[in-house]
């Protein structure tokens, strides 16, 4: 049954991977290529996360309702009560926890694309004895300061700016930092390229942030109504 | 793209919240999942006892003081020929008023049983009183066609507890303020609109009857002390003593509220042992209406009764509701009934408990038989003829239904019995 699942859904992603990375001149370096290989995926992947990130939005508004009633029973009924009107609650807006798994096929297809990604790089022979700058060697850790592996930190460092920045409310903040810490315990010990793989993803998230959120606000009214219009052809 | 909301993408902190809505997504899914299957099971348990009900026009009673509200409505509908079966949940003894011969009248369990009753029941129509339907209470039966409320209090779908009316076909409103509150809920809700009947309050003919037959005696000022029981009641909240400076000026009649008997017994006893006032403890509370000028009262329902009933005002001592949980809270503001009754339901603040007897005998000092009748025309549908038009009205829902049915059998279509408009 796995061996199955392996060639339907891993292998045919273990090709797509080394095809797009043995596309890259050899002449950028592995950690180059690495790079590259990063910007390359996201660049693809641009419109299906663009696309899941729309279906997000428009349940949002639901989701916020839902949670709002939710809460107020939660404030005034106890017991069986409670959870009848919980329920009812569910029932007006056509909704169920469930839901919430069905809506999230993006964070399926993100954890995909981080596990098979995660296994074609552990598995990339070429990294081996590979140096990029001052890293020796990216199939081991860099351990550039003394032993102390820089790239993890740095990585670490990108997703705690991008939370105090773009996160407003303290619970998500709480909930962004851990989910930094879990994954610079999770990689410290990992390969540098890997990690720096991981890091460019990370940079490259910020970047688009700061895009979309600091300056497509201030182009001009017609290029934004334009941009909206290409997007809504989309 | 550029015009793209924040990006979740990437394992990052942005998919961490994400990835916190799926654990919890499941966590909750797996609460409702055995929860809702205890209930199923706790149904199912029922659904093969009573298999067998099947019934033109069901009535269902949960309590022995809701059959003012009924009786009336049966006997209308008996006399244009239309039978319907009586449930009760309880037994109705020799004490109880005979049903006309073409009802058939079962008792059914109190409580959770009952309901499992009522969920499996075959009916075209069933009324109740009963709010919360598919919610709280029982659940709407697959081979009930229509489901209809009747009114048993003057109320405004505001002191009511959530979805008390939305998953009912119809509504047979009180007035013009339920009405209207049920509309502006529905719209809040965005839920599909209810058929809204302008019926009135039926138990109020045998109330008015009653009082025409004991009219007030000749005599001094009689005060009927009857508030509410539990936090909110009146006793509670500043004990018995005030009842004694009332006593002064007045003749005082006090009925403390029956469940109060149960809930509260110390102060129960304490209100039985006042002294220089006559306790009422009787069944109902209207011989002690019948006898009294003015009402005091806190928040009880009794107000509207003895008001639009007897045309006698009311002073209640002005607690401030809260809101909380119940549908009021979603309508906002206050309560339009309080408004409008308020030059004869005369609120007065808690901090002038003790200057209590002043604020009655100022109202006392100012008829208001005429303006209650003028306020009670406009807050109330038919009055004294609500049972005959509720008659009418739930003939004809249930006329509708029959015919509805019977077409769908002569052009062969399935006949799905689940109410349409909820």
């Amino acid at each position: 049954m796995l061996a199955l699942l392996d060639a339907l859904f891993l292998q045919p992603l273990m090709l797509i991977y080394a095809s797009v990375f043995s596309l890259l001149p050899n002449s950028l370096g592995m950690g180059g290529k690495l790079i590259a290989f990063s910007v390359v995926l996201n660049v693809l992947l641009l419109p299906v996360y663009r696309q899941m990130e729309r279906a997000f939005q428009c349940s949002r508004g639901v989701k916020e309702r839902v949670a709002q009633e939710v809460a107020r029973m939660r404030r005034h009924f106890r017991g069986r009560e409670r959870y009848f009107y919980i329920r009812a609650v569910y029932r007006q807006y056509r909704y169920h926890p469930i839901s919430e798994l069905l809506r999230s096929v993006d964070l399926v297809v993100q954890i995909l694309v981080f596990a098979t990604v995660y296994r074609y790089l552990s598995g990339l022979q070429t990294l081996s004895g590979a140096s990029f700058g001052p890293i020796r060697d990216l199939s081991a850790p860099d351990g550039l300061l003394g032993g102390i592996n820089v790239l993890p930190l740095l990585m670490t460092a990108i997703n705690v700016v991008a939370v105090m920045t773009y996160v407003s409310d303290r619970g998500k903040r709480i909930l962004g930092i851990s989910l930094a810490a879990i994954f610079l315990a999770l990689l410290y010990n990992s390969a540098s390229g890997l990690v720096l793989y991981w890091t460019m993803n990370n940079l490259f998230s910020v970047l688009r942030n700061v895009v979309e959120q600091r300056l497509v606000p201030r182009l001009p009214p017609p290029v934004l109504q334009r941009f909206a219009q290409i997007s809504a052809q989309r | 793209m550029l015009l793209a909301q924040p990006a979740r993408a990437y394992i990052d902190p942005g998919t961490g919240s994400a990835l916190f809505y799926v654990i919890s997504g499941i966590v909750v899914s797996l609460y409702f999942s055995i929860r809702s299957l205890y209930y199923r099971v706790v149904e199912s348990a029922f659904r093969l006892r009573y298999k067998d009900q099947s019934c033109g026009i069901a009535i269902h009673c949960e309590d022995p003081r809701y059959e003012i509200t009924f009786l009336p409505i049966i006997a209308a509908l008996s006399r244009r020929g239309i039978s319907s079966t009586f449930f009760t949940m309880y037994e109705r003894g020799e004490s109880f008023e005979p049903l006309p011969e073409d009802v058939v009248h079962k008792a059914i369990a109190p409580g959770m049983v009952g309901y499992a009753y009522l969920n499996n029941l075959e009916a075209v129509l069933l009324v109740t009183t009963t709010p919360q339907l598919d919610v709280m209470t029982f659940r709407r039966s697959r081979r009930v066609r229509h489901y209809a409320i009747v009114q048993h209090a003057v109320g405004e779908s505001r002191y009511v507890r959530p979805y008390a009316y939305d998953y009912f076909d119809s509504v047979l409103c009180c007035g013009e303020i339920l009405k209207n509150n049920i509309r502006r809920m529905e719209s809040i809700r965005g839920s599909a609109p209810k058929n809204l009947y302008e019926t009135g309050l039926p138990h109020y003919e045998a109330l008015l009857a009653n009082a025409r037959a004991t009219p007030l005696p000749p005599g001094d000022p009689v005060v009927l002390v009857a508030p509410s029981w539990g936090p909110l009641s009146m006793f509670e909240a500043f004990g018995t003593d005030f009842i004694a400076g009332i006593a002064r000026r007045f003749k005082v009649i006090v009925r403390p509220h029956p469940q109060m008997k149960v809930s509260q017994p110390d102060l129960y006893a304490r209100i039985l042992a006042l002294e220089g006032v006559v306790v009422d403890t009787s069944r109902t509370p209207a011989a002690a209406m019948s006898q009294a000028h003015v009402l005091l009262s806190d928040i009880s329902g009794i107000t509207h009764e003895f008001a639009f009933i007897y045309e006698r005002p009311v002073v209640i001592i002005d607690r401030q509701q809260t809101n909380g949980g119940l549908e009021g809270e979603l309508l906002g503001g206050d309560s339009e009934l309080k408004q409008c009754c308020r030059d004869f339901i005369v609120p007065v603040p808690p901090s002038e408990i003790n200057e209590i007897a002043t604020h009655l005998e100022r109202v006392l000092s100012n008829p208001s038989a005429k303006r209650i009748a003028a306020v009670r025309s406009r807050l109330i549908y038919n009055f004294g003829t609500g049972s005959k038009v509720a008659a009418e009205q739930l003939a004809g829902i249930f006329m509708r239904e029959q015919q509805s049915v019977g077409s769908k059998k002569a052009r062969g279509l399935p006949v799905s019995v689940v109410g349409e408009a909820a």
